[in-house]
């Protein structure tokens, strides 16, 4: 399979298709790295495999002309199609290369994300390789590990969080890293009003972190980007999780899945009075 | 620091019996942006805006707070007030402590605290608030009324006799409404159709009014002053212009079915007019019933007699867009259907009759030439009952509102009654006489004293039919005994209702209705016919039930209104819009997919594409703001920082306040 | 006057109200003078499609026990589809806001037209009863997190 990647890659920057291609590098000390490649000569240093973590649609230029090749997985592919839909990637910019993903596993066990995949294939692409006796599947919901906290009374839940965001240093790293983190200045740099203050502290933390994830909701793809770069182990994916959930039984809606999607809360229905009560739907 | 001005009115004693106003003064002047507070017993009168007026030159003030009455009360007149003084209008805000404070409380002190915190919640905002300049927006110097009944014709009227141009649009083949169908009005009982018939005629060939009759509305768009609707023309059949009005077709059709007209009465064709002075005098294929459209092509018969080749089989609904400057609303009513009243009897008993059916059987031109029969025998009737307020006044079964007018048509028909059968025994059965009006209730008085009917106290519960018989049954109020009376003809009089598509159309135009379907006026009291959309006026019953006169009246005051915004050439509105701030737009359109009047289009600034509002066609309706995540969208008046401001005001306690006791703290 | 009465767990509401429907609900409360608890605040706002996060999130953070918002009823919106966008965020606020340990009963969207000053006071009883049977203030007050 790495070999029709590299195939492919060169072929796409010999004959011009493409100006620039994203994929991955095995680096001599065995860590993985993403690599933006120019030349078709290049290609041989790609790989893919374990280590493959990263979602290379975070590291696209949306604002760049340039023709792009990317290597995809499912969730990454999903990156792709919510971006296509809020109209921040042009298609026509892009030559996905789609990988049926096998799964990544490091030290031996499955990647955390891998175990709650529901989409090893990116729903679009112009190529696909896949390893043999890897197939394409799409899975329902799955356990999404919120039920601890859902089990928690209002206040220890509040108190399971303070506790969490108490540790937040605001690198802004979970922003930074996320592919569908595009905004020109990010909100909490908004002084006019200063909706979350700058400071260091729990309460401002707390902010921060609910304004995240809400502005995620309905598009987060579940790429595990945001707990994976996150220095202090903050389990952001349960608030994004917890509104994938809302956003699926509310609205039938999973982000990055439907190319010819409307983004969830950019649409409505007339007649879903039962989103205000949910459970009472009878 | 801003110098903020607060005026806390005591409106007489409905603000100061439930607030203490001198601690909300107090209270106001320990917010450190506040430069002078102080209180005024009216501060809506003229001597109280001249307060804030000289309040504001004296102090030098950039801001303004009236703790008052609601700002959908007042706010214009305050704006006015700080704007004569050379002040921004946009810089001042209503705090509400009455209607929403004074008036709703139970607790003095209570209300009190809940009266700072919304002052200093509005001294907040007003502290973030900026001079702002009306929108000056073109004209389309056209109006359109909506309803060809009496109220629809005296608006349109008014409004083209000043040489603005009208597009009357009405529902059914012919203008006239209901009025169209009455024998006679109360309480002068002059003929309906000798004064409707005329004003018909001249709307007709005015040459500044353009009619579609067997026409809606279907669709609107724009704002005020510059609206765009489009109109379903149904199919007539007929062609308007072609068709003489010979009605040798109407003869020929081999059809019959209930006329609308005559409520049900008698019998029309499927080709047809509603009565012979329709306007305009040209029938209309009813296809629903038209052999010709139920048997695929057969029969044919009014096309073969047409002299003029006018009948098109062929013809399809058109839609047709109008661009109005103004739109008046006067879609009138339906009667209620008194078939819901089954211990009544109505549709069972052919004796027991509607309203308009008693219209139709006295009127010469009705299916009896004016001759007053029992529908189901033509014998005339010895005894007649009258039976009020079906339909009104009956929370249970019908509607809690009085329906206004059926006492007097009562009246009216018991004495036309009397006039046609001087030997008849004629009752009338009342829950109460509501006869105020210029001459209506001498004309009661006259219809009890001089013509001799018998008004009854009691609402009838049942008819019986017994021998050829209507028994009424009832109570006698004032008596308190049972009292049965045998009648040869019932007349229930049905109230008024709101048609049945008036929330559609409501919802279409964008204005309010209430929980019955009668459409809302802006204020009950200093605002009747104008409508919480602008530019759309309201006019006679589709608003709530009243009477001709009232309903003209209200056309008049409606078409006026229209003139208002109809005599300019350009109308300034507030700078309620959004904004783009382009350097932190990212071009991601979000604003543009959830904007309903697409005011946002694409624009490019330093080589990147961004969203741009245009501020003529921006509603303010902030959707795009709240959907825009990079926080590049703000809008006028209501922005995130003044929102914030006011917001965080709730919160924002003075220092020392809690130590001098003013009750700012509201909150633990 | 002297020392201020401790009124122990009196919650403070903040109300964002259309000003089409629901603001006018209110005022005819008011003319109409309908009593009712007078716990909220309420803040006019052009259209409940206009309620962004962020005024719940502060709300809440700077001190309110319950965020009550109020818009025209579906098929009603002065600006034809603002409450439908509104309906579908608010959804997912009070979802976000529930998962980190905000009561549900704190937060409530309803619709309340102009004409209905009785339902407007109905609701606000309802909710603020609400709001007070949690009896305590919720975990996510700024001053509470930072003490």
């Amino acid at each position: 399979m790495i070999d029709r990647i590299r195939d492919t890659a060169r072929r796409w920057l010999a004959d011009g298709i493409v100006d620039v291609f994203l994929g991955f590098r095995k680096r001599p000390d065995g860590t993985v790295v993403p690599v933006r490649i120019r030349d078709a000569g290049e290609a041989d240093g790609l790989f893919f495999g374990d280590g493959c973590v990263h979602n290379l649609m975070g590291l696209v230029d949306l604002r760049s002309e340039e023709k792009v090749g990317v290597l995809l997985k499912g969730c990454d592919g999903r990156a792709f199609v919510q971006l296509a839909i809020e109209g921040e990637a042009d298609r026509g910019r892009f030559k996905v290369l789609g990988v049926v993903c096998p799964g990544l596993s490091s030290n031996g066990s499955l990647e955390e994300k891998c175990e709650t995949c529901r989409y090893n294939t990116p729903p679009v692409y112009d190529e696909l390789v896949k390893e043999d006796g890897v197939e394409s599947w799409e899975k329902g919901p799955v356990a999404d590990g919120l039920a601890e906290v859902e089990s928690m009374s209002h206040p220890v839940r509040a108190a399971y969080f303070k506790n969490e965001f108490d540790r937040c240093i605001r690198c802004y790293a979970c922003r930074d890293i996320c592919p569908l983190c595009y905004c020109e200045e990010c909100v909490t740099e908004k002084s006019r009003p200063q909706w979350v203050e700058v400071g260091v502290k729990t309460s401002s933390n707390f902010y921060w972190h609910l304004i995240r994830a809400y502005h995620l909701a309905g598009r987060c793809v579940a790429c595990g980007e945001c707990d994976r770069a996150c220095p202090v182990d903050i389990p952001l994916k349960y608030l994004n999780r917890k509104l994938s959930r809302e956003v699926e039984e509310l609205f039938d809606y999973v982000p990055g899945t439907d190319p010819d999607a409307t983004p969830v809360l950019l649409e409505f229905k007339e007649d879903e009075e039962h989103v205000l009560c949910p459970g009472d739907e009878s | 620091m801003r110098k903020i001005g607060v005026f806390v009115c005591h409106c007489g004693t409905n603000i100061a019996d439930m607030v203490d106003v001198e601690k909300v003064v107090a209270a106001s002047g320990r917010i450190p942006e506040v430069r002078y507070a102080v209180d005024y017993q009216f501060t809506c009168s003229a001597p109280g805006q001249d307060q804030i007026k000289d309040a504001i030159r004296e102090h030098n003030l950039d801001g303004v707070v009236v703790a008052a009455c609601s700002p959908r009360m007042h706010e214009t007149t305050f704006r006015n007030a700080v704007g004569s003084a050379g002040m921004n209008p946009y810089l001042v805000e209503m705090a509400n402590i009455r209607e929403h404070d004074s008036w709703v409380a139970s607790d003095r002190d209570e209300a009190t605290r809940k009266a700072i915190d919304l002052v200093r919640m509005k001294v907040k905002k007003v502290a973030k608030l900026e001079p702002l300049e009306e929108i000056v927006l073109p004209v389309t110097r056209r109006a359109l009324v909506i309803g060809g009944g009496v109220a629809g014709i005296q608006a349109a009227l008014d409004i083209a006799n000043t040489g603005v141009e009208v597009v009357l649009v009405e529902k059914t083949p012919s203008i006239g409404g209901h009025m169209a169908q009455y024998d006679k009005t109360f309480p002068t009982l002059d003929c309906a159709s000798c004064i409707l018939t005329p004003r018909m005629v001249e709307a007709a060939i005015h040459p500044k009014i353009t009619i579609h009759t067997f026409s809606e509305v279907v669709e609107s768009s724009g704002f005020v002053g510059a609206y765009e609707v489009k109109i379903r023309k149904k199919a007539r059949s007929v062609d308007l212009v072609k068709c003489t009005g010979c009605a040798d077709c109407l003869e020929k059709c081999p059809v019959k079915v209930p006329s609308e007209f005559e409520a049900g009465l008698a019998e029309r064709g499927a080709i047809y007019r509603p009565f012979p002075q329709a306007v305009p005098n040209v029938p209309v294929i009813d296809r629903e019933h038209c052999t010709y459209f139920l048997k695929d092509g057969k029969c044919g018969i009014c096309q073969k007699v047409c002299p003029t080749d006018a009948i098109d089989f062929t013809v399809e609904d058109e839609i047709v867009t109008e661009k109005v400057g103004a739109i008046v609303v006067a879609t009138g009513f339906h009667f209620y259907d008194a078939a819901n009243y089954t211990e009544y009897g109505y549709g069972r008993y052919p004796d027991v009759i509607s309203w308009l059916q008693f219209e139709r059987l006295t009127n010469a031109s009705g299916p009896t030439s004016g001759k007053l029969v029992r529908p189901s025998n033509g014998e005339a009737p010895q005894t007649i009952v009258f039976i009020h307020c079906v339909g009104s006044r009956d929370p249970s079964k019908g509607f809690p509102y009085c329906s206004r007018v059926c006492c007097m048509a009562t009246a009216k028909h018991a004495v036309i009654a009397r006039s046609k059968l001087p030997d008849a025994e004629i009752f009338s059965f009342y829950i109460d006489i509501r006869a105020a009006g210029k001459g209506y209730e001498e004309f009661v008085r006259r219809a009890i004293e001089q013509e001799d009917i018998e008004f009854i106290k009691g609402r009838p519960a049942r008819v019986i039919e017994k021998n050829g018989k209507l028994v009424v049954r009832s109570e006698d109020a004032f008596s308190g005994r049972p009292i049965e009376v045998e009648a040869d003809l019932v007349v229930l009089t049905n109230g008024a209702q709101a048609q049945d598509e008036a929330p559609e159309l409501a919802q279409t135009l964008g204005i309010g209705y209430d929980q019955y379907g009668f459409f809302s006026e802006l204020h009950p009291k200093l605002r009747p016919v104008e409508t919480n959309k602008a530019g759309v006026f309201l006019a006679g019953m589709c608003q709530g039930p009243k009477d001709i006169p009232e309903s003209v009246s209200q056309a008049s005051a409606a078409a006026a209104k229209a003139l208002e915004i109809l005599s300019k050439d350009e109308l300034s509105r507030e700078p309620q819009v959004a904004e783009v701030n382009p350097f932190r737009c990212t071009g991601c359109m979000d604003c543009m997919e959830v904007c309903f009047y697409t005011a946002i289009e694409e624009d490019e600034f330093m080589r990147r594409k961004v969203a741009k509002v245009n501020p003529g066609v921006c509603q303010g309706c902030g959707a795009c703001v709240a959907a825009c995540m990079d926080g590049a969208l703000e809008m006028k008046i209501f922005n995130d920082e003044q929102i914030y401001a006011e917001i965080t005001g709730l919160f924002a306690i003075p220092k020392g306040a809690r130590k001098a006791g003013g009750g700012e703290s509201a909150h633990g | 006057m002297g020392k201020e009465k401790d009124r122990g767990y009196d919650p403070v509401i903040v109300g964002l109200l259309c000003n089409w429907c629901t603001y006018a609900g209110a005022d005819l409360a008011g003319t109409t003078r309908i009593k009712h608890p007078q716990n909220m605040r309420a803040i006019r706002i052009p259209c409940s499609g206009r309620v962004s996060p962020h005024f719940l999130f502060t709300s809440l953070f700077q001190g309110a026990d319950g965020v009550f918002i109020g818009g025209c009823h579906p098929a009603d919106c002065h600006y034809t589809s603002g409450n439908y966008y509104a309906r579908r965020r608010f959804a997912l606020m009070k979802s976000l806001l529930d998962f980190v340990g905000i009561e549900p009963d704190r937060l409530r969207l309803e619709w309340v037209s102009a004409s209905e000053g009785d339902r407007f006071a109905e609701v606000v009883t309802e909710f603020t009863e609400g709001v007070k049977a949690l009896e305590r203030p919720h975990s996510l007050k700024r001053d509470g997190l930072e003490s």
